[in-house]
């Protein structure tokens, strides 16, 4: 993203931030329009669930229209709406832990792939909710830097942006992340990889 | 036997050229170390599968898009919570502000400060310039009909209280030869 693209989407966002502040509908129909997709993206990926996704999008734009006097104008509101959507997720996750019901439900809704066998397909489906809840477990700095940049397929550039950290800290913080969930995967039983015995100096997985 | 110094040595190197195929200047180091480390490669490959697993959820989440209702759904829920938000603010505020009207018409009568400016005009006191002006009929109609004599005037005046004179001291007004009234409650040059 180029600097001037990202200064004239500054200004946008402000100018909308605004309208959205002085409590105009049509404004916050744009804002919405605008960031929905981002949202949806996160709680889809992390639920695996479309209604559960849809309860989650409008769960946040519609915390974002009562906290609408909160947002500054000086900077995007997408690290705030990603926030609020991963802290939702998992407060749903957490209250009702994902039945095998929608692991089913995920397998039905993502687009069929001819080319898996369903033995395949049943295969992957559980490899991403053992990444799922591997990501569930991650501390929420480094869930959210896994969350923007695998799921939304961003570059670390623009992660680093969507977050509004630094690009060194996003690397450590993916470099961690995929360590925890490379354990995660090693420790779960579903898991039909190699049982390797966890290294005494990644049991304790040190932060950066 | 290599040591798990080495291992972590090169591990940042080895994910960011699995991960987005970073080429730095430890890759070569990495790779190689990879090839005899075999912990290396083993954990290689499983930061692979998660990896793989992480960006085919995020494929997924790419194809859907939410329903074409959410906005029509969410601008429903807005404008119920409006109405929620003014069904409890307007009888609060409408207290509120009957609460001060009521105040603002009750306080100047508590705190004894300027009456309602429709109250009629008080009468003048009994014993001011009304009381007075009898008493300076009075006299004049004793004196002149030589009945009895009376104090001064002067005197006469201190005995009523404290009244404003408003001649100077020793020069009495010019007597006016008046018919006696009876106290009508209103000085009688207003009559």
């Amino acid at each position: 993203m180029g600097g001037a693209e990202s200064s004239a989407s500054q200004k946008i966002d402000a100018e909308l931030l605004r309208r959205v502040q002085a409590d105009d509908l049509d404004a916050f129909e744009e804002f919405f329009a605008r960031y929905r997709q981002a949202i949806y993206r996160t709680a889809y990926g992390l639920t695996g669930d479309r209604l559960t996704a849809e309860e989650i999008l409008q769960d946040t734009f519609a915390r974002a229209h009562r906290h609408r006097h909160k947002f500054r104008t000086d900077m995007s509101p997408l690290p705030w709406l990603h926030r609020v959507s991963l802290n939702l997720c998992y407060s749903r996750l957490s209250r009702r832990r994902l039945e095998t019901g929608s692991i089913d439900d995920a397998v039905e809704y993502s687009l069929p792939d001819d080319r898996s066998l369903p033995a395949e397909t049943a295969e992957q489906a559980e490899l991403r909710q053992i990444v799922r809840e591997g990501i569930a477990a991650l501390p929420e700095k480094h869930r959210s830097v896994v969350v923007v940049y695998y799921l939304h397929s961003l570059s670390l550039l623009e992660t680093a942006e969507a977050l509004g950290i630094q690009l060194g800290t996003v690397k450590s913080r993916l470099h961690y992340a995929l360590r925890s969930l490379r354990v995660h995967l090693e420790q779960d039983r579903r898991f039909g990889g190699t049982y390797l015995p966890i290294a005494p100096d990644e049991a304790r997985v040190d932060a950066p | 036997m290599i040591g798990a110094g080495a291992c972590q040595q090169h591990r940042p190197a080895l994910l960011d050229f699995v991960d987005r195929g970073e080429i730095a200047p430890a890759t070569g180091a990495a790779l190689a170390h990879l090839n005899r480390c075999n912990r290396c490669t083993t954990e290689l490959e499983t930061t692979m599968l998660a990896i793989t697993a992480l960006r085919r959820l995020g494929a997924d989440a790419a194809r859907v898009e939410p329903s074409p209702d959410a906005w029509p759904r969410l601008r429903a829920r807005i404008q119920r919570w409006r109405r929620v938000r003014w069904a409890v603010l307007s009888p609060t505020s409408g207290m509120a502000m009957s609460v001060m009207l009521v105040a603002l018409l009750i306080a100047p009568m508590r705190l004894g400060a300027a009456a309602p400016a429709s109250s009629p005009t008080p009468l003048p006191e009994r014993g001011s310039t009304a009381l007075l002006a009898e008493l300076r009929v009075e006299r004049n109609y004793i004196a002149t009909s030589h009945l009895v004599s009376l104090p001064a005037y002067d005197t006469m005046v201190s005995e009523v209280g404290s009244l404003y004179r408003n001649y100077p001291d020793g020069i009495h007004p010019t007597q006016k030869e008046v018919s006696p009234a009876g106290p009508s409650g209103r000085p009688l040059e207003a009559i």
